[in-house]
């Protein structure tokens, strides 16, 4: 089960910055932070070349880096543009990265034929 | 479900395009992985296991939004410590989720208490991670084949007779009551110049850190002689290299039984009452090497 801090955090977000006209320099230089982590790793999985058996996995990953990354843009332009329709498509992407994290990862966790081949040859 | 995302460039309108990506699609992508997996090499599985275990950890990490810059410590303990306190780590989180995998597979076939399990778990998570740490100095933790992963989920994980309550206190094992005292080290490395770099006794210090959560250079700089055939107070010397174990051949089935030995042997030194039987079928740890050096004179547990 992937740990639901961040999508929790940006849903309170969210709703806190709905109709705001003014928004804390700490919150958006948060958000910048976790998006430039958002971005090395994406960089990470995009410079390696996968090994055999996880070209999907890779990929995946990236469309839900890349998803949160978007979401993530989509709080920063609200910050400057104050335009409430971003803060529910920001959370509609992460949300929906989130849900593919889930699936590679319940798919990395539950395959566990080639973990205890891997292991034990 | 229908993903709408926004190609941007800095001060533009964003521009909107649609991808679909259905939760079938998903699920035949990892299918499409599956299928490749099962036609791999034990080395493409691991680079597969390392590869896949660390997205893991980068996933839970993402989901965990950690704002504040995290740190994660290491068992890199440069200078031995005093022996009269045990320091110990614990395994680095990227490691939890693989862990957990691996072992959900072992409790299948053999059932642990709760409090247990998680003991597994910090050990199994443990040898990624000092598996990794030794890869990445140009040591590969096998002989012949077999891992100190193996040997662990045989041995102990998955071996009944070694009961909840002996892996559970592995982890309150002290450092005292393995140390050699100092005099002891410096003879030892005299009379086995090197021993500490021999592949038996990074093994045996990887098997043993792991179990016990004691770090690896603490546990190699007041042991030397792990990994070693003999005994302090008698001869010693690099495991299959010994006048019989020559004539007998098989030089990897005595390395191996050497390591299972002194692993089980320094954990009854430390209060795991029990665990040589379990293992060995008899608790004495002269009588239980001797049935060890035999089994290996026969060719050895892991063929």
């Amino acid at each position: 089960m992937l740990n639901l801090t961040l999508l929790n955090s940006l849903r309170d977000l969210a709703k806190a910055w709905h109709g705001a006209e003014e928004i804390e320099e700490r919150i958006i230089d948060s958000l910048e932070e976790l998006q430039e982590r958002i971005d090395d790793r994406y960089a990470h999985y995009e410079d390696q070349t996968p090994p055999t058996g996880a070209e999907a996995l890779r990929d995946l990953m990236l469309e839900a880096l890349r998803l949160i990354h978007d979401g993530l843009e989509e709080f920063l332009i609200f910050a400057e543009d104050f335009t409430d329709k971003r803060l529910s498509l920001g959370v509609a992407m992460v949300e929906e990265g989130h849900d593919l994290m889930e699936s590679v990862l319940d798919a990395i966790g539950q395959d566990l034929n080639w973990t205890s081949g891997a292991s034990l040859s | 479900m229908i993903i709408l995302k926004f190609n941007q460039t800095a001060g533009s309108t964003p521009v909107l395009r649609t991808s679909i990506s259905s939760a079938e699609t998903v699920e035949a992508r990892l299918q499409v992985d599956k299928a490749r997996r099962q036609t791999l090499t034990p080395r493409e599985l691991a680079a597969y296991r390392g590869y896949a275990g660390e997205m893991a950890s980068d996933i839970q990490q993402v989901g965990q939004n950690e704002l504040s810059a995290q740190s994660q410590d290491n068992f890199d303990l440069s200078e031995p410590s005093d022996p009269n306190s045990t320091p110990r780590y614990e395994p680095q989180d990227r490691y939890l989720p693989l862990a957990e995998a691996m072992c959900s597979a072992a409790f299948a076939l053999v059932r642990r208490s709760p409090e247990a399990q998680e003991a597994v778990k910090k050990m199994v998570a443990r040898i990624l991670q000092l598996e990794e740490h030794y890869t990445s100095q140009g040591t590969e933790l096998k002989i012949a084949g077999t891992s100190i992963m193996k040997i662990f989920m045989l041995e102990f994980a998955m071996n009944s007779r070694v009961t909840d309550e002996m892996l559970i206190k592995m982890a309150s094992v002290e450092l005292k009551d393995l140390a050699r005292t100092p005099e002891r080290r410096k003879n030892i490395e005299e009379r086995v110049p090197g021993c500490r770099e021999l592949i038996t006794h990074k093994m045996t210090v990887a098997l043993l850190s792991a179990v016990t959560g004691i770090p690896p250079e603490i546990l190699s700089s007041h042991c030397p002689d792990l990994g070693l055939s003999g005994t302090p107070g008698a001869g010693l010397w690099e495991p299959g290299t010994g006048y019989t174990e020559q004539i007998a051949g098989g030089k990897e089935d005595f390395q191996l039984a050497n390591i299972l030995h002194d692993t089980t042997d320094f954990l009854k030194h430390g209060g795991i009452d029990g665990l040589n039987r379990a293992v060995w079928g008899r608790e004495d740890s002269l009588v239980s090497a001797g049935i060890s050096v035999g089994e290996a004179y026969w060719g050895g547990r892991y063929d």
